[in-house]
């Protein structure tokens, strides 16, 4: 009888563990996503050009993770880095122009670490990948709309050359 | 005891002591102290005087000294100044005048009476009787009687003026400063916060400064300086680059900023006086807001290079970096307190920007904003018990104030449009601050409670992230 209480009540605490490690696990932070794991690698002096090959992806309203959508994005992304091996990029990380200038050139260098630490996740070599934020600098378009604010929320990707 | 319009008592000297005499008689004849008493009581009455019993006996020769209440303005008339020297620069007589009852009203002490006829009309009647005719300047509601003269030659210029009491017409204080011709504003500024000091006891922000954003003709974000009332103004950064963040150093010799002029944002120092322009913080990754301390040794700052932006310490002697924050949000905007112990920051750490205060070491991390799900920008009142900030309400900012040791929070702008960036002057009596609410975003400024918004400049590239400088010495 104590024997096979014994035995249950280790499976119960067993799978209470379980089950609080498990929700600890889910539980994300309100900003969506934790620190990433990427560090910045700054460009300084660097030229760079445009490249059909890399698209931009959006983020959602003061969110830096990598959304479904964006991930295919980035997944061709990073088979055009695959093709072109001797290429390095910069990931540009940009805001809406809601939120002061201070917190919005924060959250666009969330937004590139973001992308950084992605590609590094899908086999690209870190150091190839240099990163910038812009904040809401250098918005695509300046209207006060939720369309304009949308293509503002990005990660545009360039590629440098020596 | 005469009362002045609503300000406290005030004395002047002969009273106090005729009165002490008058108590020290009746208590003679009444016997009822003895002398040693008597004598004992005078010299505590005069100590009492000596250390600032609400009377103005301290100091300088105008023996009133007005306390502020509330709102209360001292009325004071400026006639026009008379003019010597090169005649084509008669008119600097006027913009003097103007100059000064600007510096005086913004200074939120005085009233500059504006009725410039009936002024001229007594400051002439007291040149043709070879005196001023006190209770006539009196009659038209003036406590203070400004008069002087300008003078100006090719080289210099110079201002010397007259303060006269219209309660104590005995007394009067001579105001002089002279300067190049070129900076001529900077010489009447002075005269204004020396017309301060000696009604008033109080440092002036007339000669201050303020740095800020604005978009050169090619649309970049350039840093500039203006004269605290938008005028002189100079631009300081020229570079076909995004610089943001301006802040002075407390010896208002030097000016921090980010730029993105070597394409990252890094973090520069400009010397004012020598031209030099040198990074100080060019890591990866973000080096921006710096905010120096009061000794000028040392800044704080956001840096991302560890992978985050968090709020660092910098050494300017040594160039050592200490970390001081370890958070899982984004750590930014960080300021000084200018009591040298405490950094107040903007942190997402608990889900969306607040503001906090932690000490200069990076313990001690308080949440100071509870209300409003976006706080950021602040600003320490000079005297460290207050910080204005920006916070978001309805898609638009406005700003606030909060008292630290309360927590009462107050809103200072209702605007129609966004009210960001606020910058206390140095005497705690202003705050600058970036508005958008007549379409682009400009300079404003208002008193610390919120009163008297008023544009400061209108400019094509419009004016971004204000920061008022120190008292310049």
């Amino acid at each position: 009888m104590s024997k096979k209480f014994g035995l249950t009540g280790l499976v119960g605490v067993l799978a209470v563990l379980l089950l609080v490690q498990g929700c600890a696990k889910k539980t994300t932070s309100k900003t969506g996503e934790g620190v990433s794991t990427a560090v910045p690698q700054a460009g300084r002096g660097m030229k760079v050009r445009e490249e059909a090959g890399l698209k931009d992806i959006g983020f959602d309203f003061d969110q830096s993770a990598i959304r479904p959508d964006a991930k295919n994005i980035l997944k061709q992304n990073a088979e055009w880095m695959v093709k072109n091996p001797g290429a390095n990029v910069l990931v540009e990380g940009h805001c809406d122009d809601r939120g002061t200038t201070e917190y919005n050139l924060a959250l666009g260098e969330r937004r590139a670490l973001s992308v950084k630490a992605y590609l590094v996740t899908l086999g690209i070599k870190a150091d190839r990948i240099y990163t910038i934020s812009y904040g809401e600098e250098l918005p695509l378009d300046a209207a006060h709309s939720e369309e304009a604010w949308a293509k503002n929320r990005r990660a545009h990707t360039v590629v440098t050359t020596k | 005891m005469r009362e002045l319009s609503g300000h406290p008592q005030s004395f002047s000297k002969n009273e106090l002591y005729s009165s002490i005499g008058i108590e020290i008689v009746r208590s003679l004849n009444n016997n009822i102290v003895s002398l040693r008493q008597s004598v004992l009581v005078a010299v505590l009455a005069v100590l009492l005087s000596c250390f600032g019993w609400q009377s103005a006996l301290a100091g300088s020769a105008f023996t009133m000294r007005l306390s502020r209440t509330g709102s209360q303005r001292v009325a004071i008339a400026i006639p026009p100044l008379a003019f010597s020297g090169e005649p084509t620069l008669r008119h600097l007589s006027q913009a003097t005048v103007d100059i000064i009852k600007n510096d005086l009203t913004e200074s939120t002490y005085f009233s500059p009476l504006d009725d410039e006829d009936i002024m001229r009309q007594l400051a002439g009647i007291d040149r043709e009787k070879g005196y001023i005719d006190f209770p006539e300047w009196s009659s038209i509601g003036a406590e203070i009687l400004l008069k002087g003269k300008v003078s100006a030659d090719r080289n210099s210029f110079s201002v010397e003026c007259e303060l006269y009491d219209l309660y104590d017409m005995n007394r009067k204080i001579v105001i002089r400063e002279t300067g190049p011709l070129n900076n001529y504003r900077q010489v009447v500024h002075r005269i204004s916060d020396k017309i301060i000091w000696e009604i008033f006891g109080e440092k002036g922000i007339s000669t201050t400064k303020i740095t800020f954003i604005s978009r050169d003709k090619l649309g970049y974000k350039q840093i500039y300086i203006s004269d605290y009332d938008g005028q002189n103004l100079r631009q300081i950064t020229r570079n076909r680059a995004i610089n943001l963040f301006p802040n002075w150093s407390p010896d208002a010799k030097k000016i921090s900023y980010t730029s993105f002029k070597m394409g990252n944002p890094d973090l520069y120092l400009l010397d004012l006086e020598t031209g030099k322009d040198r990074a100080i913080s060019a890591e990866s990754g973000i080096n921006s807001n710096a905010s120096w301390s009061p000794d000028g040794k040392s800044m704080v700052l956001s840096m991302s290079i560890s992978g985050n932006p968090e709020i660092y310490r910098l050494d300017l002697e040594n160039g050592e970096r200490r970390k001081l924050t370890q958070s899982r949000g984004i750590d930014t905007s960080p300021e000084w307190s200018p009591d040298g112990r405490r950094v107040a920051f903007t942190s997402s750490r608990s889900g969306t920007p607040q503001i906090y205060v932690m000490d200069i070491q990076g313990w001690n991390i308080k949440r100071v904003t509870y209300d409003g799900s976006y706080n950021d920008q602040a600003s320490w009142s000079p005297d460290g018990t207050k910080i204005s900030y920006s916070s978001m309400n309805n898609g638009h900012f406005d700003i606030y104030m909060i008292n630290l040791s309360t927590n009462e929070t107050r809103q200072l702008t209702k605007s129609s449009g966004n009210d960001e960036s606020p910058s206390w002057s140095p005497d705690g009596r202003r705050i600058a601050f970036s508005s958008d609410r007549n379409g682009s975003y400009q300079l404003f400024v208002m008193e610390a409670d919120g009163g008297n918004q008023h544009k400061i400049m209108s400019l094509d590239g419009g004016g971004y992230d204000p920061a008022w400088s120190p008292h310049l010495n």
